[in-house]
C-alpha cells in the first residue's frame, strides 16, 4: 500500500511539473485613446481562461498555454474587440498590451421606449407595435390618427364626424379611464406633445384638461397630433399597456406614442416632391332613413298624420297630389357633400454626418364631407443633426403649423334632421317628397332655414402651433453616454363660433362666441445609459435619468350677440350685448417630474432581464413620489423563437388644482361691488394618479426562412384608484357633495395576435398575407361608494356599473330611472382583427387592408329618431306604430344593438418607375398611387352613416360614453392619388 | 479616466441634480382660487364674512321656501313647478318631509359653505385684526349672527343634523342650544364693537354694522326660536329686547332691487347685505305673485272660498310699498325681506305664556302695518276666528316665510342625503 502510494505521488509531482512546464505568463494593459481601460476582458480564445483588467487597464494572466498558437482577445464595451495571434514559450512571461478603438456595440442600439434608454427588440419582454415610413408612404393620410386607423393591434382609433382635421379618439387595449379621455401620451422625438382633446369655443369648463384628461367635448376637438404631417415621420411606436410604459409613470396607463421624425446627414442631398389628391364621401350605406315612397305611401303616411294631428293639419289632397311628383328626397345627405384633399410637399434631405440638414414645407387643403367643414393646413420643418465631435450628436428640429380648421357649431351633419326639422315643423317633419316650403307652411316657427343655411353657422378654429425639439448625445466614456432631450410645444387656437344675424331665431341678432387658448408643453429629459460587458457572455446595461415637463394653459371666453349693422360678424367688438355671466377664464398647469431608471441584464444573448421602474411626483396629485416598477424577460427559446413575459405598473393623472381646498371670489349684488368667497374646490388631500398594474406574455417567431412571422401576446391590465366623482358628507367636505377621488376598479383583459406569412416571394413576385388582431374583455369590478350613480350619452344609455363593461349600454323605457335599466352590451369590441395584403409584382404593390370588430353593441338613437311616430321616417317603422310616444320609440332596449362588421379599410395601388425610366426622366425615383379608404362595409347594423361613428356630444363631460349612434357621420369613404418625386 | 472626462461625468451629475432640486414640483393652487391658508388677511378675512352672509342668507330664505311658501292651496292656480307641487303637497298633508333630497342638498351645501367661511373668517379676523379690537369685535359679531342663524335654521327644520366638521350629529336642541349661544355671542361681540357705521379703513360693505340693529337683532332671533321651540316663557325676556313697531322698515333683511331677468335675481341688502338669489326666486315671484292676483289679498285668506271680487282687499305680500304692478319691474319694488319683523315679534308677545300685547291691540297694529282699511281690521278685530295663530301665518306667508310656525309645520327627518360616509 505505502509502495503504491510512493508511486502515486510520484507520478503526480511528475504530471504536475510536465503541466507547469508548458505554460506561460501574460501581462499587459488595455488602453483605448492613451488611457487605461477599467474591467476589460482579456481572454484566450477557445479556453475558459481570461482576465479582466483593474483601474489602471493593467492585467496579468497565468497558465497560458505554451508551445502553440494561440489567440488572446481583448474586449470592453464601447469598444471593438481587438486580437493578438502569438506563441509563448513553456514559463515566459510576456507583455502583450492592446489599444482599443471606440466602437458601436451597445450605445447606439435601436431605441424603442422614447425615453433615452437604449434598448434592443430582442430584450425587451413586451409586445411592440410600430408602423415605419415605408407603410406610412404607403398611406397618403391627412394627418397621424388616419393613418392609424386598423393598423395596430389593440390600438383602436375611430372618429366622429369624420371632419377633416381632428376628432379622433384612440383606445388602446381597452378603456383606460372613467373620467379621464383614455388618451395616451405622445412623445415626438424625445419631448411630450399635448395631444389632449381642445374642443374649445365651447365655452364648457374651459379646459380645464391639462393632463390630457379632458372632462368635456371628447369627440371632435382638435389635437396635437394633426399638426404633424404624416409625410416628416420615420417612425411611430405604440407602447400599448403599463409593462411597456412603466418609464413614463403617472401619465401613460393609456399607453404611449412614440414618434420619431425624420432627419438629413445620411449622404448626398435628395430633394422630394409629393403631392396627394383625394376625394371623399360619406357612406350611407347602413342607414334607416326611407328616403323612397311611393304614391300608396304617401297616401298612408297622409292619413295616419292627419289623424294624428287632428284638426289643425295644414296639408289637403293638392299638397299630397304634388309630393308624388317628388318621392325621393334624401334629407339625411343634405348637411353631407362631397369632400376634397390635396396636399402638396417638398423635402430636401441631405448632408453628412457633420451637418446634415432635413427641411420640407407642406400645404393642405382638406374640404370636408361635412358641409361647412374644411382643414387648411400649412407647415414648415426644419431639422438639424450634427456629429461635431467624436462621440457627440446633436438634433434640433422646429416644426411650424398654421391651420385653419372649420367645423359645424352644432356637432354632427344629421344635426339638420332631427332638430331643424322639427323645429321649422312643429306639426308634422320634413319628409323625402315634401321640400322646405311645405314643412315651413306646417309652423310659422322660424328655426335654421335649409342644410345651407344651417352650415352657415360656422365654427373656425385658428390654429398655430410651434414645436421645437433639441437632443444631444455625448459619450463622456465609450461605455458612459449621456442624453439630453429638451422640447417646447407651443400652440394657440383662436376659436369663433358664429351665429349670423337672423340666421336662426335663436339668435335673431346674431351671436358670437370667441376664445383663445394658449398652451405650452416644456419637456426636459436628462439620462445616462451605461453598459458594463461583464463576461463574454454577460452584459449589464443601466440607464437613469430625470425628466422634468411643464403643461400650462391658459383659457379666455367670451360670447357676445346683437350686432351691429355694417360691421364684420366676425369681430366681437361689433357686438352691443356681451353676457358678462358667460365670460370666464382658466389657467391650469401640471408640473411633473419624474426619476427613472432601467436595468437590462444580457446572458448569452438568450436570456434578457430588465428591472426598472420610475418615481414620479406632479403639482396636481399629493404631494409624494409614486413609485412605477417594472420588470420583463425575454429568453430565445431557439435563436427564431422567443418568450417574453412584463410586468409593469403606470399612471394617469387627474386635473389640476383639486388637492387643495381653494375659495374664489365672486361678484356680490346688482353692480357687483360687493364681492365674497365661495368654495372653488373641496380639495382632497388623498388625491392619487389612477394606477395601472399590466401583466404580459407573448411569444415571437421568426418560421420557415423567415417568411412566417407569429407574435401572440397575452395582457391583463388591472386598474385601482380609479378616480370619480363621489359623494362625501358636505358637513365633512367643505359644503361640497363630492369631491374626486380615487374609488373604482377594473381590467382588460385580452389576446393579441399579429401573424404575417409571405405566400410568395420571388424576385419579381410576392405576397405577403397580414392577420393582426386583439380581444378585449373589460369589466367594472368595485366602486368604493355606496351611491355612484354615472351615467351620460343620449338618454343616459352609457353606464358605470360594478360587474358590467366600462360604458356598457343599459335599457329600459324612455322615462325608466337610469338605474333601474337592464344591461345590454358593451360598447367595447370583443375582439377586433385585421386582414392585410401586400403583392408586389415588379414595380406594382397592391395593398389590401380587411377590418372588423366584433362582439360589441351600439346604441342606435339615429333609428330610433327616425321611427319617432310624429316624423315617421324609419323604413321600417314608419306606418307600423300609431301611438304618439309607441313602444317602438320609447322602449330603448330595442335600439342597443349589435354591431360587428367587416370593412375594406383601404385597397391601393402603387408602382415605383424601374431605374431605366428614372434614368431616362433624371429622376432618382418616382412612384404613384391610388388609395382607396372606407371603401366597402358589411354589417347587419342598420343605423345612421357609419358603424363606427361616435356621437360628438356623448363624450361631453362623461369620457367613458361611446357606442352612441347619433347622426354623425364617420369615416368618408375617400379616394386618394399620391405622386412622389425624388431628384 | 482623465480629469477632463471626470469634469465631464460630474457635470452630467450636477445636472440631473439641478433637476431634481430645481423642478417646480408643490402643488399647485389655482390661480384664480385662494387656499384658506393664504386668506388670513384683512381682504381674506371680509371676503370670507360677506360670503358667508351670502351663503347663510341663500339657505334661509331656502328653507323658508321649501318648508312653507307653496301651500296645497294653492296647487290649483300655481304655475310653478310638477316637483314643487309635489313637494308642497306633502308639507301640507304629510306633515312631513323625507324624500326630497334635491332641495335639502342645496339647503345643506349652503349652511356648511356658510359655516365654513365662519370658521374661516373667524381665524382671519384673529390673524388680520389682532391689533384693531373693534374691527375684530363687528367681525366676529357678524359671524356669530351668521352662526346663529344658520343653528337655528337647523334646529327649526330638522329633527337632526351632521354637524360642521365633526364627524357627529346635534339633535335639534343642541342645535337650538348652540344657536342661543352663538347669537349671545354676537350680542357681547356688537357690544364690545358698539359703533353704529363701521370702522375706519376696514371692509364692511354688506355686514350689518349698526351695533343697536344687530343687538335687536340677535335677540328678537333668540326669542323667536325659543318661541318656535316651544319654550315660549324663556323668549319673552329676549322678544321684549328685540325689533318694535319704531323699528318699522329697519329690520336685519334684504331688498331685491335688479329686474328679474337673467340668470337669477341681484338684490341689495338692507343694511347693505348684498348676496345673490337662485333661480328659484325669479320662478317664485313670477309664479307666486304675478301669476296668482287673488292670492294677493289678505281678505281671501281670512274668508276661504271667497267669490266676490268685491269683497278683496288689495294688499300686497309684502308691504309696505303698496300695489304692485304684475311684472318683473313690479315684483323687484316688492322683495323687502326682514329676517325677523316687529309684528312678528308683537304676534309672539301676544301670546299667553309672554302676555305682552293684547289681540286687539296686536291685531290693530298688525293689520294696520298691512294698510287694511280701518273697518277691515274692525272686522278682524270682530271677528273671533280671526285668531293671533291666523295672523302669525300670513304674516309669514305674506313675506314668504311660514316658516316660522313651526308648530303649523312639522319638522321633517334627517334626510338620506347626510347619510354618507
Amino acid at each position: 500500500m505505502n509502495r503504491k502510494l510512493s508511486s502515486f505521488f510520484i507520478a503526480f509531482l511528475l504530471f504536475s511539473s510536465g503541466l507547469y512546464a508548458q505554460t506561460a505568463i501574460l501581462a499587459g494593459k488595455v488602453t483605448a485613446n492613451g488611457e487605461g481601460v477599467i474591467g476589460a476582458s482579456v481572454q484566450v480564445v477557445g479556453t475558459k481562461l481570461g482576465v479582466a483588467t483593474d483601474a489602471t487597464g493593467a492585467y496579468r494572466m497565468s497558465g497560458v498555454p505554451a508551445g502553440k498558437t494561440i489567440i488572446i482577445i481583448a474586449k470592453s464595451v464601447g469598444y471593438s474587440d481587438q486580437s493578438q495571434t502569438l506563441t509563448l514559450k513553456t514559463g515566459e512571461t510576456k507583455t502583450l498590451n492592446f489599444d482599443l478603438e471606440e466602437g458601436n456595440k451597445f450605445l447606439e442600439d435601436v431605441v424603442v421606449t422614447g425615453l433615452a434608454i437604449n434598448a434592443k427588440q430582442k430584450e425587451l419582454g413586451t409586445s411592440r407595435s410600430s408602423l415605419n415610413e415605408a407603410t406610412l408612404k404607403s398611406l397618403p393620410a391627412p394627418t397621424i390618427e388616419n393613418a392609424l386607423v386598423g393598423r395596430m393591434a389593440g390600438v383602436e382609433v375611430y372618429s366622429t364626424d369624420g371632419a377633416p382635421g381632428g376628432g379622433f379618439r384612440f383606445r388602446i387595449r381597452g378603456g383606460n379611464s372613467i373620467v379621464g379621455a383614455s388618451e395616451p401620451l405622445v412623445i415626438i422625438d424625445g419631448m411630450i406633445m399635448d395631444n389632449s382633446n381642445r374642443n374649445t369655443t365651447t365655452g364648457a369648463g374651459g379646459g380645464n384638461n391639462a393632463s390630457g384628461s379632458a372632462t368635456f367635448g371628447m369627440n371632435n376637438g382638435t389635437r396635437g397630433l394633426q399638426s404633424i404631417n404624416p409625410d416628416d415621420i420615420e417612425s411611430i411606436e405604440v407602447l400599448k399597456g403599463a409593462a411597456a410604459a412603466s418609464l413614463y409613470g403617472s401619465r401613460a396607463s393609456s399607453g404611449v406614442i412614440v414618434v420619431k421624425t425624420k432627419s438629413g446627414g445620411k449622404g448626398g442631398i435628395s430633394f422630394d416632391y409629393g403631392l396627394d389628391i383625394g376625394t371623399s364621401k360619406t357612406s350611407k350605406n347602413i342607414s334607416t332613413y326611407k328616403r323612397d315612397w311611393s304614391a300608396s305611401e304617401i297616401d298612408q303616411w297622409n292619413t295616419l298624420q292627419k289623424t294624428r294631428v287632428g284638426a289643425t293639419y295644414p296639408f289637403v289632397d293638392a299638397d299630397v297630389a304634388r309630393w308624388k311628383t317628388n318621392t325621393s328626397q334624401d334629407w339625411t345627405m343634405e348637411g353631407l357633400q362631397r369632400g376634397s384633399f390635396q396636399r402638396h410637399n417638398v423635402r430636401l434631405s441631405g448632408g453628412d454626418k457633420l451637418l446634415g440638414v432635413y427641411a420640407a414645407v407642406s400645404t393642405q387643403t382638406n374640404t370636408g364631407n361635412i358641409k361647412g367643414t374644411s382643414f387648411d393646413s400649412d407647415g414648415l420643418r426644419f431639422a438639424l443633426t450634427s456629429e461635431p465631435l467624436a462621440g457627440l450628436s446633436l438634433r434640433t428640429s422646429i416644426d411650424y403649423s398654421d391651420d385653419t380648421r372649420k367645423q359645424i357649431a352644432g356637432g354632427n351633419p344629421g344635426f339638420f334632421v332631427p332638430n331643424a326639422w322639427s323645429r321649422e315643423s312643429a306639426i308634422t317633419p320634413v319628409m323625402p317628397f315634401m321640400s322646405l316650403d311645405d314643412a315651413k307652411k306646417t309652423s310659422p316657427v322660424a328655426g335654421i332655414a335649409s342644410p345651407d343655411a344651417y352650415s352657415q353657422i360656422s365654427k373656425t378654429l385658428g390654429i398655430t402651433r410651434l414645436v421645437w425639439a433639441g437632443n444631444i448625445n455625448y459619450k463622456i466614456l465609450s461605455n458612459l453616454a449621456i442624453d439630453v432631450n429638451a422640447g417646447i410645444d407651443q400652440s394657440t387656437i383662436n376659436g369663433k363660433i358664429l351665429y349670423p344675424v337672423a340666421l336662426t331665431n335663436l339668435f335673431p341678432t346674431g351671436r358670437l362666441d370667441a376664445d383663445r387658448e394658449e398652451l405650452s408643453q416644456k419637456t426636459l429629459t436628462v439620462g445616462l445609459n451605461h453598459a458594463w460587458q461583464i463576461t463574454e457572455n454577460l452584459y449589464l446595461k443601466s440607464a437613469v435619468g430625470t425628466q422634468y415637463d411643464e403643461n400650462t394653459r391658459f383659457y379666455d371666453y367670451k360670447r357676445v350677440q346683437t350686432k351691429t349693422a355694417n360691421l364684420p360678424e366676425d369681430d366681437i367688438t361689433s357686438y352691443t350685448a356681451p353676457q358678462l355671466g358667460s365670460y370666464f377664464q382658466v389657467n391650469p398647469i401640471v408640473n411633473t417630474f419624474g426619476i427613472y431608471f432601467n436595468e437590462t441584464l444580457g446572458i448569452s444573448e438568450k436570456l434578457f432581464l430588465n428591472v426598472g421602474g420610475r418615481f414620479d411626483k406632479s403639482t396636481s396629485i399629493v404631494d409624494q413620489f409614486f413609485f412605477y416598477p417594472r420588470g420583463s424577460l425575454s429568453y430565445a427559446i431557439t435563436p427564431k423563437i422567443r418568450a417574453r413575459a412584463a410586468y409593469g405598473t403606470s399612471g394617469t393623472q387627474p386635473a389640476p388644482y383639486l388637492v387643495n381646498q381653494t375659495y374664489r371670489v365672486q361678484a356680490g349684488g346688482y353692480d357687483g361691488s360687493a364681492r365674497s368667497y365661495l368654495l372653488n374646490a373641496a380639495g382632497n388631500g388623498d388625491l392619487k394618479p389612477e394606477k395601472q398594474t399590466e401583466t404580459e406574455f407573448g411569444v415571437d417567431a421568426n418560421l420557415m426562412d423567415g417568411r412566417l412571422n407569429i407574435e401572440l401576446t397575452y395582457y391583463n391590465k388591472l386598474f385601482t384608484d380609479l378616480l370619480l366623482n363621489a359623494p362625501l358628507a358636505p358637513n365633512l367636505n367643505h359644503s361640497a357633495f363630492s369631491t374626486i377621488r380615487n374609488i373604482g376598479e377594473m381590467y382588460n383583459r385580452g389576446i393579441e395576435f399579429a401573424v404575417s406569412y409571405d405566400i410568395l416571394k420571388r424576385d419579381d413576385l410576392s405576397w405577403n398575407m397580414g392577420v393582426t388582431g386583439a380581444t378585449l374583455k373589460n369589466e367594472m369590478t368595485f366602486l368604493n361608494t355606496p351611491s355612484v350613480n354615472l351615467f351620460g350619452g343620449s338618454q343616459n344609455i352609457s353606464q358605470i356599473r360594478v360587474g358590467y363593461p366600462i360604458g356598457g349600454l343599459f335599457a329600459g323605457t324612455l322615462t325608466s330611472a337610469p338605474d333601474t335599466r337592464t344591461f345590454i352590451g358593451g360598447t367595447l369590441p370583443k375582439l377586433e382583427a385585421s386582414l392585410n395584403n401586400v403583392v408586389t409584382y415588379k414595380g406594382f404593390t397592391l395593398r389590401a387592408l380587411l377590418g372588423g370588430k366584433w362582439g360589441h353593441y351600439r346604441f342606435n338613437e339615429t333609428s330610433r329618431l327616425l321611427a319617432d311616430p310624429t316624423k315617421r321616417l324609419n323604413e321600417t317603422y314608419w306606418n307600423t306604430e300609431t301611438a304618439t310616444l309607441s313602444p317602438v320609440f320609447t322602449d330603448l332596449s330595442q335600439w342597443i344593438q349589435s354591431a360587428n362588421f367587416v370593412k375594406l379599410r383601404q385597397l391601393s395601388l402603387s408602382y415605383n418607375f424601374p431605374t431605366a425610366i428614372l434614368e431616362n426622366l433624371k429622376v432618382k425615383k418616382l412612384s404613384v398611387s391610388v388609395v382607396g379608404s372606407n371603401l366597402i362595409t358589411w354589417t347587419k347594423y342598420r343605423g345612421g352613416y357609419d358603424v363606427e361613428a361616435e356621437s360628438s356630444t356623448s363624450g361631453a363631460g362623461n369620457a367613458f360614453v361611446r357606442g352612441v349612434d347619433a347622426w354623425e357621420a364617420g369615416l368618408p369613404k375617400s379616394w386618394t392619388f399620391s405622386l412622389n418625386i425624388g431628384f | 479616466m482623465n480629469t477632463k472626462k471626470i469634469f465631464q461625468f460630474l457635470l452630467t451629475l450636477s445636472l440631473l441634480g439641478l433637476m431634481i432640486t430645481g423642478c417646480k414640483t408643490e402643488i399647485l393652487d389655482d390661480p384664480f382660487g385662494f387656499a384658506p391658508s393664504k386668506t388670513q388677511t384683512p381682504e381674506g378675512a371680509y371676503l370670507s364674512v360677506t360670503g358667508a352672509m351670502k351663503s347663510a342668507f341663500d339657505a334661509h330664505q331656502k328653507m323658508g321656501w321649501v318648508a312653507g311658501v307653496v301651500g296645497s292651496e294653492e296647487l290649483t292656480t300655481s304655475i310653478s313647478t310638477g316637483g314643487s307641487f309635489l313637494f308642497a303637497n306633502r308639507i301640507e298633508n304629510e306633515k312631513k318631509l323625507t324624500l326630497d333630497n334635491s332641495q335639502n342638498r342645496t339647503i345643506a351645501g349652503l349652511v356648511y359653505l356658510s359655516l365654513e367661511l365662519c370658521a374661516n373668517g373667524r381665524k382671519a379676523a384673529d390673524v388680520a385684526f389682532a391689533t384693531n379690537a373693534q374691527a375684530k369685535a363687528l367681525y366676529n359679531a357678524n359671524i356669530s349672527m351668521v352662526e346663529g342663524m344658520m343653528y337655528g335654521d337647523w334646529s327649526k327644520f330638522y329633527v337632526s343634523m351632521p354637524e360642521y366638521d365633526a364627524d357627529k350629529s346635534l339633535t335639534n336642541t343642541e342645535a337650538r342650544d348652540r344657536a342661543v349661544s352663538k347669537l349671545q355671542e354676537a350680542i357681547t361681540q356688537f357690544q364690545a364693537y358698539n359703533g353704529t357705521t363701521g370702522v375706519d379703513g376696514v371692509s364692511t360693505k354688506g355686514m350689518l354694522v349698526d351695533a343697536t340693529n344687530g343687538i335687536k337683532f340677535c335677540n328678537s332671533f333668540i326669542g323667536m326660536l325659543l318661541f318656535d321651540t316651544g319654550n315660549k316663557a324663556g323668549a319673552g325676556a329676549f322678544l321684549s329686547k328685540g325689533y318694535t313697531k319704531a323699528d318699522a322698515g329697519k329690520e336685519f333683511g334684504w331688498k331685491n332691487q335688479n329686474t328679474l331677468t337673467g340668470d337669477g335675481i341681484y338684490p341689495e341688502a338692507r343694511n347693505n347685505v348684498e348676496f345673490y338669489v337662485n333661480t328659484y326666486s325669479k320662478s317664485f315671484i313670477d309664479s307666486r305673485i304675478l301669476g296668482d292676483t287673488l292670492r294677493r289679498t289678505p281678505a281671501n285668506w281670512f274668508r276661504t272660498a271667497l267669490t266676490t271680487p268685491d269683497l278683496r282687499i288689495v294688499m300686497t305680500y309684502f308691504y309696505p310699498q303698496g300695489p304692485v304692478a304684475p311684472n318683473p319691474v313690479g315684483a323687484a319694488t316688492l322683495a323687502y325681506n326682514p329676517f325677523i319683523t316687529w309684528q312678528e315679534i308683537l304676534l309672539m308677545q301676544t301670546d299667553p305664556a309672554i302676555n305682552a300685547s293684547t289681540r286687539e291691540n296686536t291685531l290693530r297694529e298688525v293689520l294696520g302695518s298691512w294698510r287694511l282699511v280701518p273697518a277691515a281690521i274692525n272686522n278682524a278685530v270682530a271677528d273671533q276666528t280671526v285668531t293671533i295663530d291666523r295672523v302669525s301665518r300670513y304674516e309669514y306667508v305674506g313675506r314668504g316665510r311660514r316658516i316660522m310656525a313651526v308648530g303649523t309645520y312639522a319638522k321633517w327627518d334627517l334626510a338620506n342625503e347626510f347619510n354618507f360616509k
